[in-house]
C-alpha cells in the first residue's frame, strides 16, 4: 500500500517534470496536471480490472492520491502565480509586434509549418497580417490580427447596437423546453398561440423551435417517417 | 481552500493508512513466524505431532487474516504461501525427515516476501 502510493506520488511529479519540459504543444488544451491526470488515471483503472489477482485497492489508491494532487495543485496554483508559472510556464509570444521569435519557437518545439497550420485553422493566412501569436500554457495558439486587418465592428464606427443574446431552443424534438420559456419569460400560452399562429397543432410536430431576445422564431419541422 | 485542505488531509490520511498496513502486515508475519518456528524446533527434535501443531496455529492465523490479505495483497502471492503452509502440512503429517527443513524455507521465503514488499525501501520503492 505504502509503495503503491509512493510509487504514484513519483510517477505523478515525474511525469509533470517530463511534460514540463517538452513544452506545451504536447498537452492538447487541459493545463498539466490535467494532462498527467488523464493519461495516468485510465491506465491505472484499468489494471485491476483486467487482473483480478490485483486487489482493486492497488488500483484505487493510485486514482484517490493522483485526484488530491490534481486538487492540491490545481487549488495552490490559482491562488500562488509563481507555483502557476512553475506549473504550468507562462504563455509564449511566437510573434510579437508582427515579427516572429524565432528562439521562442525552438524553444517550444513549434515548427513554421505549425504556426501556419494553426494560423490557417484560425482563419489567418497571412503572416504579414498577423500583430500577435501566443501559444497558450494549454498548447492552443491565439493570434491577434494588426488593427488595419481587424473586421469593422459598431463600436469602431460609434453605432449604438442593441444588445443581442443567443436563441433559447424553446421545443427540441417534439419535447417543450419549460427551462427556455421560463428564461426568456415567456410561458406556455405564449409558445401555443405562436404554434397556432405558424400552423402547428401541437410541439411534437416540431424538430426544433427557437426564440431571439427580439421574440423572432425560427422552426422547422420533424422530417417524416420513412 | 477547504478542497485544498480536504486533498492534503486525504493523501496524509493515505500516508498513515500505509504506514499502519506495514505495521499490521509485521505483526501478522511475525506472530506466523514464531509459530513456524516453533514447529521448526519441534520437527527437528523429532517430535513431528508438536510441529504439526504448531504449524497448525500458524495456518488458522494466516487463514484468519483472510479478509485482510485478499484486500491489501497480491492474490498469487497470497495463493503461493497458502499453497507452502499445506505442502509442508503434508510433509509434516508423512513425516518426510528430507524435505521438511526445505519446505519451511520456502514457507519463510514466500511469507518473508510479502512483507518485505510493503516495506518502504529504496530498492522497492523504485
Amino acid at each position: 500500500m505504502a509503495i503503491v502510493f509512493l510509487r504514484t506520488l513519483i510517477v505523478y511529479i515525474s511525469l509533470l517534470i517530463t511534460l514540463r519540459l517538452m513544452g506545451k504543444r504536447q498537452l492538447g488544451e487541459m493545463e498539466l496536471s490535467e494532462f498527467v491526470v488523464a493519461a495516468l488515471i485510465a491506465d491505472l483503472a484499468a489494471h485491476p480490472l483486467q487482473d483480478i489477482g490485483i486487489p482493486m485497492i492497488n488500483g484505487l489508491i493510485p486514482i484517490i492520491t493522483l485526484f488530491c494532487c490534481e486538487l492540491l495543485i490545481s487549488g495552490l496554483t490559482m491562488k500562488n502565480l509563481r507555483l502557476r508559472t512553475l506549473f504550468f510556464g507562462e504563455p509564449s509570444l511566437l510573434i510579437e509586434n508582427g515579427q516572429i521569435k524565432q528562439r521562442e519557437m525552438q524553444k517550444n518545439r513549434f515548427t513554421l509549418d505549425e504556426l501556419l497550420e494553426e494560423m490557417r485553422a484560425q482563419g489567418a493566412t497571412d503572416l504579414a497580417k498577423v500583430h500577435t501569436a501566443i501559444l497558450e500554457t494549454d498548447g492552443r495558439l491565439n493570434i491577434v490580427l494588426k488593427s488595419t486587418e481587424l473586421p469593422v465592428t459598431a463600436g469602431m464606427l460609434n453605432l449604438a447596437v442593441p444588445q443581442s443574446s443567443p436563441p433559447e431552443v424553446l421545443v427540441n424534438d417534439g419535447r417543450i423546453i419549460e427551462d427556455g420559456l421560463r428564461r426568456c419569460g415567456l410561458n406556455l400560452p405564449w409558445l401555443e398561440t405562436k404554434l397556432k399562429e405558424l400552423g402547428v397543432q401541437s410541439a411534437s410536430e416540431l424538430f426544433v423551435l427557437t426564440v431571439n431576445s427580439k421574440n423572432e422564431i425560427y422552426y422547422a419541422k420533424k422530417e417524416a417517417k420513412l | 481552500m477547504t478542497r485544498e485542505i480536504a486533498a492534503g488531509l486525504v493523501l496524509a490520511l493515505l500516508l498513515a493508512a500505509s504506514l499502519g498496513n506495514i505495521a499490521h502486515l509485521d505483526k501478522l508475519i511475525g506472530q506466523i513466524e514464531e509459530d513456524l518456528l516453533q514447529s521448526e524446533a519441534y520437527a527437528e527434535a523429532g517430535d513431528y505431532d508438536a510441529a504439526l501443531d504448531a504449524l497448525d496455529q500458524a495456518l488458522q492465523c494466516w487463514l484468519a487474516a483472510d479478509g485482510y490479505t485478499h484486500v491489501f495483497i497480491r492474490h498469487p502471492e497470497i495463493d503461493s504461501s497458502s499453497d507452502a503452509f499445506y505442502e509442508l502440512r503434508q510433509l509434516l503429517s508423512e513425516r518426510n525427515a528430507e524435505g521438511i527443513p526445505s519446505a519451511f524455507q520456502k514457507l519463510r521465503y514466500h511469507l518473508h516476501s510479502i512483507d518485505e514488499m510493503e516495506h518502504v525501501r529504496l530498492g522497492s520503492v523504485l
